[in-house]
């Protein structure tokens, strides 16, 4: 599969000088940025430059936090409409499932394995109970968990290993049917193996949706993106194309700039 | 391979989802408002008990008897109402209580944190714990049937319904108050200075005098503000063996009454309007020194982990 | 010196307190525990005959032991739905500037002396004497609405730390899904934080049973048989205890009041053994949580 340059690609997700702010002090200063559809993006950069808040962001997470405030704009594609999610009254549990997240550690619900993705069907989208196995099946199937949990559906998420919940968390969004998924260093809680599983489903996800990361691992990044984008002190310093992180000095100059 | 065309997505009825959110929308506001209007309630009862203090209060500042109420001496029969024996027996009672309940928690409670045996701590804290659960009304029947008679006949001069008898009984039930606050405290404390202090050779009951002590300060504070007013607050101990002598106690072995007492006394002995008047000021007067402990204790503790949540 | 002396006084005041609570509790439980037969609470009435209330129990503790249960069942019902509502509304809802208000309030609320509750309470009947209701009376009802406002503070601070101490990510894992707010809090937050709420709501029902204060103001009496309906007078446990402490005359009296004082002791206590459990569950079940995230 070549991939594209983003030229040929209209964009789904256009972020337009945005800025974050906690309690008086700005975190993200005047972002702008564009990402597309069966592209892999990266957000790199060292802890605190504003990865994690960029990614809230996207979904308006950053508003479950206490005296954040966001100026700026941020268009999404959703549903083939463009909708901008800070000025058009688009319902936060709709942009939400839209637009899903996965964290640093599996965010599971305290309840079962089939729970953990029946709740969210039937409270978010009001599925009816019939229609809810067939969905659930598929969206495990959807992360490659299908085969490793089908005989424990009942037992509790969290009696699964750690690769294995964050595939499930992966799977919990893919039942809802999203557009665009955000994750936030989706193997960072997790050891090699399982971290491998968790990429490779990264890389198979890529081509139906908008995927944006955020990592702090270069090795990773020249792995599975297709663009990477550089944040220092909350804003964009450099934009990577797979080819950049391919040459072995850039990568070299990027360990001393900002790692 | 790309799993699209292996199974493809059906999508979602539109026209349903639309329905399906406006609908939680909704609830989302009626919830809120429940929510809301709930906390009202519950706040606003502050407020009422408050009010309605007030309200039974206001004839006396119109009728001008207030100076009558602020008066030494309480004969209702002779049309005497003075309520300030009683406010000078809630005094005397509740300071004398926590003279004995203080320093005794204070004990207790170094003796928890060093000054004893490890081993004793956990059913020493165990039993404090539960003290929390008995019933007043127990203490002072308990103290009715014991302590009165041997009140009595230490001292023959007493009946036994006394000062003494209700401090001591008293102290017993504000004591778990007061360690309990100290010991939250000084576990914060420890927490923070345990290691540095051991590293540095102390042992840890020299941790515990010269290290954490004043660390604790606020702790301290707030134990004995909250348990003069627990003390302050008591009703049922001060009406079964203080004895209720409306008058200014010279000796431990005199009878007093309390203004929480004497709140239920008069309630309980159908009286004239102006009995139930100086009810009303009592009340007051015991409201605002509660309410005024209650903010003065919000300055002290800062609130620690349960009021911030996103740390 | 200094040290020796503080350890010495230590040691004295443990023993004091512990010799003094012991002798308490062992003087009650053996004074108690003699009196125990179907005559303390049914005095010489048929056992079914009282129980369904065909005959009056004139010399048993069982009309003061329905009237607490009755009186406790009103006021949880009462302060339940309000407390854990206001909990929740100052755990997840309430902004910065209204919460620092709406929690001062509950302060003052937890601070207020039982016997306050009771003179409002009164106050309220006077009240309405006056103005709306000529023939209203101290009862039942008005001694559990006064009984909820006394154990309301309980409840909302349970709720409120307990929702508060919940792991961030509990409350991120349903927002981010695209819960409501409240989808999240009734089906992620709250039952999380059950143990907790439980064991608040435990001990506010053991602080209801053994409060006197605030009955002896409202409509409690010493011989009222089986309350007649939540606008009766009833009895009480805790008023039976203190009504016989001044008023036994005889050694059987007396006995009774033992009686009656010791098995308000075992369910006051039973309530807060029960809390307690739950309480150190609530922590217990999250660290093992975090050990395998």
């Amino acid at each position: 599969m070549g991939s594209k340059g983003p030229a040929d690609l209209e964009p789904t997700v256009v972020v337009e000088d945005l800025h974050v702010g906690f309690a008086d002090r700005e975190v993200l200063h005047g972002l702008s940025a564009e990402f597309h559809r069966g592209r892999l993006a990266m957000i790199l950069g060292r802890s605190g430059s504003g990865k994690t808040t960029f990614l809230r962001a996207l979904n308006r997470l950053n508003e479950c936090f206490p005296q954040s405030e966001t100026w700026g704009t941020i268009k999404l594609k959703l549903r083939g409409e463009w909708r901008d999610i800070y000025a058009d009254g688009l319902a936060l549990s709709v942009l939400r499932h839209r637009v899903g997240m996965v964290f640093q550690t599996p965010h599971l619900l305290p309840v079962s394995i089939a729970e953990n993705l029946a709740l969210p069907l039937k409270l978010i989208l009001g599925m009816p109970r019939r229609e809810i196995p067939a969905r659930t099946a598929r969206a495990l199937k959807e992360a490659h968990l299908l085969e490793e949990v089908k005989d424990r559906l009942k037992a509790p998420a969290h009696t699964l290993s750690g690769g294995q919940q964050q595939r499930l968390c992966l799977a919990r969004l893919l039942a809802l049917e999203p557009e665009i998924l955000l994750l936030d260093e989706p193997t960072a809680s997790l050891d090699f193996r399982a971290a491998l599983k968790v990429e490779e489903l990264l890389l198979s996800l890529k081509e139906r949706y908008t995927v944006i990361a955020v990592s702090h691992s270069l090795s990773q990044a020249r792995r599975l993106t297709d663009e990477a984008l550089i944040l220092r002190d909350g804003s964009v310093v450099q934009k990577l194309s797979r080819e950049d992180l391919q040459v072995p000095g850039t990568l070299q100059t990027l360990l001393e700039e900002i790692f | 391979m790309s799993i699209q065309r292996e199974i493809p997505l059906a999508p979602t009825a539109e026209a349903a989802l639309k329905t399906h959110w406006r609908r939680l929308n909704r609830r989302q506001g009626r919830v809120q408002a429940l929510l809301l209007l709930a906390t009202l309630i519950s706040c606003g009862s502050v407020v009422a008990i408050l009010g309605f203090l007030t309200y039974f209060t206001v004839p006396i500042l119109t009728e001008g008897h207030l100076t009558a109420i602020f008066s030494w001496s309480w004969r209702p029969f002779h049309g005497k109402f003075g309520i300030l024996p009683m406010v000078a027996g809630s005094l005397c009672l509740a300071a004398s209580a926590m003279a004995v309940a203080y320093p005794l928690g204070l004990g207790i409670c170094g003796f928890a944190h060093g000054l004893g045996p490890r081993w004793l701590r956990g059913p020493l804290m165990g039993l404090i714990n539960f003290m929390t659960s008995i019933p007043t009304v127990v203490y002072g029947f308990v103290s009715v049937i014991f302590l009165v008679p041997l009140v009595r006949t230490t001292f023959p001069a007493s009946t036994g319904y006394s000062w003494l008898t209700a401090t001591l009984t008293l102290s017993l039930m504000i004591l778990p108050t007061i360690v309990l606050l100290i010991q939250a405290q000084l576990q914060q404390v420890d927490a923070k200075v345990r290691l540095a202090s051991a590293a540095l050779g102390f042992s840890p009951s020299q941790t515990l005098l010269w290290v954490m002590r004043p660390l604790a300060a606020r702790g301290l504070w707030a134990a004995a503000v909250l348990g003069f007013s627990r003390a302050l607050g008591d009703t049922l101990i001060a009406l079964m063996v203080a004895g209720n002598a409306p008058q200014v106690p010279h000796s431990m072995l005199d009878s007093i009454r309390t203004l929480t007492a004497h709140i239920a006394l008069v309630v309980a002995t159908d009286s004239t309007s102006r009995a139930y008047q100086s009810i009303f000021v009592s009340g007051l007067i015991l409201f605002a020194v509660t309410g005024a402990v209650n903010l003065s204790l919000r300055r002290l503790q800062s609130r620690t982990p349960a009021g911030k949540r996103h740390a | 010196m200094a040290y020796f002396l503080a350890r010495g006084f230590a040691w004295l005041a443990v023993a004091a307190v512990l010799g003094v609570v012991l002798l308490f509790l062992g003087f009650l439980v053996v004074r108690g525990l003699s009196t125990f037969n179907l005559g303390l609470f049914f005095g010489k009435t048929p056992v079914w005959a009282a129980i369904t209330g065909r005959l009056p129990v004139w010399h048993g503790i069982w009309p003061a032991c329905v009237g607490t249960i009755l009186l406790v069942l009103l006021a949880s019902g009462l302060a339940l739905p309000l407390g854990v509502a206001s909990g929740i509304y100052l755990a997840h809802y309430a902004q910065d500037a209204w919460k620092r208000w709406f929690g001062l309030a509950v302060e003052v609320l937890a601070g207020i002396p039982s016997i306050l509750m009771g003179l409002f309470g009164f106050a309220l009947i006077l009240f309405l004497k006056k103005t709306f209701v000529p023939q209203a009376n101290t009862c039942l009802l008005l001694s559990a609405c006064c009984l909820a406002l006394l154990v309301l503070p309980y409840l909302i601070f349970m709720t409120q730390t307990t929702l508060e101490s919940l792991p961030e990510e509990l409350r991120l894992a349903g927002l981010s899904l695209g819960f409501t707010p409240w989808q999240n809090m009734l089906h992620v937050l709250l039952p999380a934080a059950s143990r907790g709420v439980l064991s608040g709501v435990i001990l506010a029902v053991g602080r209801a049973a053994e409060d006197t204060a605030v009955i002896l103001l409202t409509g409690v009496v010493a011989n009222a048989g089986l309350p007649s309906g939540i606008l009766g007078k009833y009895e009480a446990l805790p008023f039976h205890i203190f009504y016989l402490a001044s008023q036994a005359r005889t050694e059987a009296e007396l006995a009774k009041g033992f009686g009656a004082a010791l098995i308000l002791l075992l369910i006051t206590a039973a309530l807060f053994l029960g809390a307690y459990y739950l309480k150190s569950t609530v922590t217990k079940s999250w660290d093992q949580k975090d050990l395998l995230i």
